[in-house]
């Protein structure tokens, strides 16, 4: 059936989502919203102190809370005291777990101790507050630079708190820089972040004792690792366990990995023998959910006189927290994404891994690719100081030429070669710096600043890595009654997948978009892969249905072919038919050539193929600082960004702004702090301060299509770009606006209080404040 | 202590007995299944949690159910139906301002508020009515988007309504 | 998280209240718009046994004009009515303009005056600016009733004087005069956060540009608001100027003495002092003298 005639053009198309009207009327269900009859409720006892010995703990007082079923510690639930099943890791990495509750020691504040079970949340609350916990304190380790001879260890019978090391290089690596003629050093920090989904994580857990068989409904991002990680900790086969993934209330990374809770709630319902619910509140979202960033870099940047980068060193340090279970993944995506879309010749990027006590890190939002760009982008703006270059200017001068691409950067990543494979990023960049008017913002700061205001300008590229790990498969299943449904085995937490992989799937076998089903996060469906996160879903789920869908068409129309005698250029589908385009009355019943082609369907089973593809961002923003609040305002926002093949532009503007507001408020007012004890200072959202519409400007959105060459269909993740150059060209815009007062802004947040404390520091080594 | 409270809800009595501290969004979504009002902090801050509460906007976290007691709530669910979309729910669906979901039904409920005390809110003061409201999806542009456009088609109807008396 | 179990009463009328109050001391908490109370109660900061609801006690809500102007207002009047009564704006309208400042309209539509003064909360708009304009308030118990300045309900960040078996009951508000200027500005980090510091100011200048009359406080920068009496002082006779203005922010900024480590240190707020006092004392001016020129003066 022919694409270019037919209705069937829906890759492209600006589309409402199909799945909105459930969200928009109150019946979409999320997993706190599952009901089960004779269903008890959980609540956890969580340690109060960053590291300690459990000396004792006594449950029995929460038994008599009325309201209370059963409660347990550790040593008493000795069939799931085994460490959580974690992510893929790079081979060599010590990963680290915790049990899904503490047994004897408990490593950061929030760490579980103790399960209540109530018939009710209230009553489960009232018994977790009953439960009696005698601990003896131990030092806490809090910084993540530590002397090995001096720090205490984390975990028992280990030299030091590094639990990885890994290096990626190019070239000659550090070698390179002594022959550099300009060499710039800085230390840049990016602090800890929490990602607050508006869904405070939750699970429901259901037994069927006959049958012998467990669901679990859990708002994961990754439905095969979940039904794998159940199997194993609960030592159940896995046919007999599901998992079914309900609408997740956003994610953005820290839902891709394993929790006690979940083991604890399907255990307890296999255990007690009744549906078992858990649902976190938000200071748990806080304490006890992955936290994000957390980097310490220390970097040289080796430059010739005309600023073309020589060379790029950068030691870092990822601050894992209490256990190393995510921490590996964001620190590699910030050594490959730290390249960006220039020409470097020699690099090395080498990174520690080391615990604290504090909650464990993971991937957020761009999942170290921010930190990354930051570094890059801000060693960059620092050599533009040491070679009296324009900031533009030296990137401009560095940036890959399109005839440059392929491009192989010389880092190797799983043993394979990085290579950008397409896009225009000198042409993307200069959209941006036309798009803020980055030659006419001098006289404008000038004139500004005559009247007591502030404004700074930023300006930061990235390449975003998308598309890992390809392998998903998707099913697509016709019917005999034109019926399709599409099963893949990632899960949608608000990008709109039902309808963007419906919009492929519609495209490529050519049927009307409003027969189209797409069912995701069921592990019964039999389909596997690795899950949502890096942005990776549309590339890889969306190949794989992309390829069976052809698949599927290709069976249709060799049936139809032969029954109409015609080409197959020339067939349609239409309603319930399939008809020759033109003639009307040659036509066949879609059913009769289901039926020749398959029988009472025609399924197909396809694996996306392919390797990863890196799509040019660029970020300009212009913000106006106040001297004295020290409050930043953004003026204007550009964004130009290549998405590849974009399957449906209203969700690709939607993730692309909404990435960019995290990127805001992570600079400018988030702040995931502890104090030298160890005690988490910001657990409200009071003192963890997210955007608000009043904070937000208007974002103004360019785009570039180059189709990615390294996947079949073109496709690019974007999930995560906005995110990526924001830290970087907010950082430069509102050190920018500050430059009369001569501070230099290395680490991030910066809030207020952060801008305060520099400015004070520069006031102590005698600058103007 | 359990004490029976007797309200309405989208339109219909209803009846519960609850326990003084059970919060009005709890009884909401457990006692009343109407599961459309999500609690994403339980303090008052991010604004999921907000019905109507006689036609005024209530943050239902910060409410305990037997206050509600003999009032007129409003979530979600009587906002609109699949059937019969708000003008509101379908502007949100149009100009994609939502993603996630979670958030949405306290946003719609804001909105409606504002639209029916300003009419004709103008992009800042759309911004400035919903500072109430946490989004960590959308980034806020395409919310104001949606309250533009059913701003406008809750006019057009007015004026239709309008025309339609006119001799 | 839920709040732990209370008995619950509500009763219907000022006096059973009170009644209640006297029966339980510190055992029980009035619950007003619950804005604050229940908030602490569901994160467990504060677990009381017994909750007397005021939301069905009709006399406590009113607005009536004081003899001699100003405002006599029921603690239990909505912030929301507090904000768009034109009989509070025709009283005193910086009162509406500090209403319309406190948080969001869902917050507005059930806290209350008298809720809203007693959770003495640090950075607050109304405990601020009803200070700076000598409030009083009425404080009921069972049988006795006493008046006092409304500065004197604030103890300690978020805690009042009041004894457990009273209540606040009313607040008289004085007249704002039809020639003075007033400005409250505040610092947020962001507007889903609270503020940290809030300054208000009210002038009144002759028309040579000389302050006639200054008041002026700040909440954010110590426990309980600062009203900021030698400053009114050093003003009265100067001419409204950005220098004169300046000094006097320098000299009331190192008052500040509040700080914590993640919203805000003793520094960054000194330095909103400054910025918010200089900035708040030119409003008023601007809109003094504006104010004079429409009176015909």
């Amino acid at each position: 059936m022919s694409r270019d005639a037919t209705s069937t053009h829906y890759i492209g198309e600006r589309r409402k989502r199909i799945e909105d009207v459930p969200l928009l009327t109150g019946t979409g269900e999320y997993a706190s919203d599952l009901r089960f009859e004779h269903m008890a409720e959980l609540a956890i006892v969580r340690s109060p102190h960053p590291h300690a010995r459990i000396v004792r703990v006594d449950a029995a007082p929460a038994r008599a809370v009325p309201g209370v079923i059963a409660a347990f510690s550790a040593r008493e639930l000795p069939e799931v005291l085994k460490p959580l099943p974690g992510s893929p890791r790079a081979p060599g990495s010590r990963f680290v777990a915790p049990t899904p509750l503490a047994a004897d020691v408990v490593r950061f504040v929030g760490e579980p101790v103790a399960v209540v079970v109530a018939a009710d949340a209230y009553s489960a609350q009232d018994g977790a507050a009953a439960v009696v916990v005698e601990y003896a304190p131990l030092p806490a380790v809090v910084d993540v630079e530590q002397d090995p001879a001096t720090t205490p260890v984390i975990h028992d019978g280990w030299a030091s708190n590094v639990v990885d090391h890994f290096v990626v290089a190019a070239g000659e690596g550090a070698r390179a820089l002594e022959r550099a003629p300009v060499v710039v050093e800085e230390t840049l920090a990016i602090g800890r972040l929490s990602a607050q989904p508006m869904e405070p994580r939750a699970v429901a857990a259901v037994y069927d004792a006959a049958a012998g068989r467990l669901t679990v409904y859990l708002a994961t991002q990754s439905v095969t690792q979940a039904h794998r990680g159940f199997s194993e900790m609960l030592g159940l086969p896995l046919e007999r366990v599901r998992v079914v993934v309900p609408n997740i209330g956003g994610a953005f990374g820290v839902k891709t990995r394993f929790y006690g809770e979940e083991v604890l709630a399907a255990h307890l319902a296999m255990r007690l023998g009744r549906p078992m619910r858990w649902v976190g509140d938000r200071r748990e979202e806080f304490t006890v959910t992955n936290q994000g960033r957390a980097q310490l870099h220390h970097v040289r940047i080796g430059l010739d006189h005309d600023g073309h980068i020589l060379a790029f060193v950068d030691h870092f340090l990822q601050d894992a927290g209490a256990y190393n279970i995510t921490a590996s993944g964001p620190a590699i995506n910030a050594a490959i994404t730290a390249h960006g879309p220039y020409r470097i010749p020699h690099l090395e990027m080498a990174c520690d891994i080391v615990l604290t006590n504090t909650t464990p890190t993971g991937p957020y939002r761009g999942a170290g690719r921010p930190e990354g760009a930051y570094v890059m982008e801000r060693m960059l703006d620092r050599a533009a100081e040491a070679t009296g270059l324009d900031r533009a200017e030296l990137r401009r001068r560095n940036l890959i030429r399109p005839e440059e691409l392929p491009y192989d950067t010389g880092m190797k990543r799983q043993d394979r070669a990085v290579v950008f494979d397409a896009g225009d990023y000198p042409a993307g960049f200069e959209q941006v710096v036309r798009a803020i008017d980055y030659e006419g913002f001098r006289a404008r700061q000038r004139a500004e600043r005559e009247r007591g205001v502030y404004l700074g300008i930023g300006v930061a590229n990235c390449l975003e890595m998308s598309g890992i790990g390809l392998g998903d498969s998707a099913r697509v299943h016709l019917d005999a009654s034109g019926d399709v449904v599409v099963m893949t085995a990632v899960s949608q937490m608000g990008q709109g997948h039902p309808t963007a992989y419906a919009q492929i799937a519609a495209e490529r076998l050519g049927a009307p978009i409003e027969r189209v089903r797409v069912i995701e996060g069921d592990s019964a469906t039999g389909v596997e892969g690795i899950g949502t996160f890096a942005s990776r879903s549309t590339v890889a789920a969306g190949n794989a249905i992309a390829l069976a869908a052809q698949r599927v068409r290709q069976r249709l129309l060799d049936a139809a072919v032969q029954q109409l005698e015609a080409s197959a250029d020339d067939l349609e589908w239409q309603g319930d038919d399939i008809v020759v385009r033109g003639t009307p009355g040659r036509r066949v019943a879609l059913r009769g050539v289901v039926a020749q082609a398959g029988g009472e369907n025609i399924k197909e089973v396809a694996s996306s193929q392919g390797t990863p593809t890196f799509g040019f961002q660029g970020h300009g923003v212009i913000v106006a600082v106040d001297p004295d609040l020290l409050t930043v305002e953004v003026r204007d926002y550009v964004i130009c960004h290549d998405a590849g093949t974009v399957v449906n532009p209203l969700l690709a503007e939607g993730q692309t702004i909404g990435a960019a507001v995290q990127g805001l408020g992570n600079v400018t007012s988030e702040e995931m702090r502890y104090d030298a004890a160890g005690q988490p200072l910001a657990t409200t959202l009071h003192s963890y301060v997210l955007p608000s519409s009043v904070d937000t400007p208007e974002y103004r959105l360019y785009e570039q299509h180059f189709p990615a060459r390294t996947n079949p269909e073109g496709f690019r993740g974007l999930g995560e770009g906005g995110t990526i150059p924001s830290l970087p060209a907010l950082a430069q815009a509102i050190e920018d606006a500050l430059s009369p007062f001569g501070v230099r802004l290395n680490a991030l947040p910066l809030t207020p209080q952060r801008l305060s404390e520099a400015l004070q520091q520069q006031a102590g080594r005698g600058g103007a404040a | 202590m359990v004490e029976e409270i007797a309200l309405v809800v989208n339109g219909k009595p209803a009846t519960v007995q609850v326990e003084p501290r059970r919060l009005l969004a709890d009884v909401l979504r457990e006692e009343l299944r109407l599961p459309g009002t999500h609690v994403a902090c339980g303090y008052g801050v991010c604004g999921a949690c907000t019905v109507l509460l006689d036609g005024e906007p209530v943050r239902s976290c910060l409410m305990f159910a037997v206050q509600a007691a003999g009032r007129r709530v409003t979530t979600v669910e009587g906002l609109g139906t699949a059937e019969h979309l708000h003008p509101l729910q379908r502007a949100f669906w149009e100009e994609h301002g939502l993603q996630c979901g979670f958030c949405t039904p306290g946003f719609l409920l804001t909105a409606d508020y504002l639209l029916r005390t300003n009419p004709h809110p103008t992009r800042a003061e759309i911004r400035e009515a919903l500072v109430g409201n946490i989004c960590r999806c959308t980034g806020y542009q395409f919310i104001v988007n949606a309250v533009e456009r059913a701003a406008a088609a809750l006019a057009g109807e007015a004026a239709e309504v309008a025309d339609g008396e006119r001799p | 998280m839920k709040p732990r179990a209370f008995d619950y009463y509500a009763p219907a009328s000022l006096d059973e209240a009170l009644a209640l109050l006297a029966h339980y001391g510190a055992r029980a908490r009035p619950l007003a718009g619950g804005q604050s109370l229940v908030q602490l109660m569901n994160m467990r900061e504060v677990s009381p046994e017994i909750i007397v609801d005021l939301n069905h006690a009709p006399e406590l809500v009113y607005v009536h004009t004081a003899a001699g102007g100003g405002l006599v207002v029921g603690a239990m009047t909505r912030l929301q009515h507090l904000a768009t009564s034109a009989a509070v704006r025709g009283g005193n309208a910086a009162v509406t303009q500090a209403a319309n400042q406190v948080a969001f309209p869902a917050v507005r539509s059930r806290g209350t005056l008298g809720g809203n003064v007693a959770h003495a909360e640090p950075g607050a708009q109304l405990p601020l600016v009803l200070s700076v304009l000598d409030a009083q308030v009425t404080v009921a118990r069972q049988g006795a009733r006493r008046t006092m300045p409304l500065a004197a309900v604030f103890g300690s960040a978020r805690e009042n004087t009041l004894a457990p078996e009273e209540l606040l009951v009313e607040v008289w508000i004085p007249p704002l005069a039809l020639t003075a200027g007033y400005a409250i500005c505040e610092f947020r980090r962001g507007h889903s956060g609270p503020p940290l510091v809030t300054v208000a100011t009210i002038l009144e200048l002759d028309d040579a540009g000389a302050i006639v009359t200054a008041r002026m406080g700040v909440s954010g920068a110590s426990d309980v608001p600062l009203r900021l009496r030698e400053e009114e002082s050093l003003l009265v006779g100067q001419t409204a100027s950005e220098a004169t203005f300046a000094s006097i922010a320098e000299r009331a900024a190192a008052r500040a003495q509040r700080g914590d480590p993640v919203l805000a240190g003793v520094d960054l707020r000194r330095r909103a002092v400054r910025a918010l006092l200089l900035r708040a004392l030119t409003d008023s001016a601007a809109r003094a003298t504006q104010a004079e020129r429409q009176e015909g003066l």
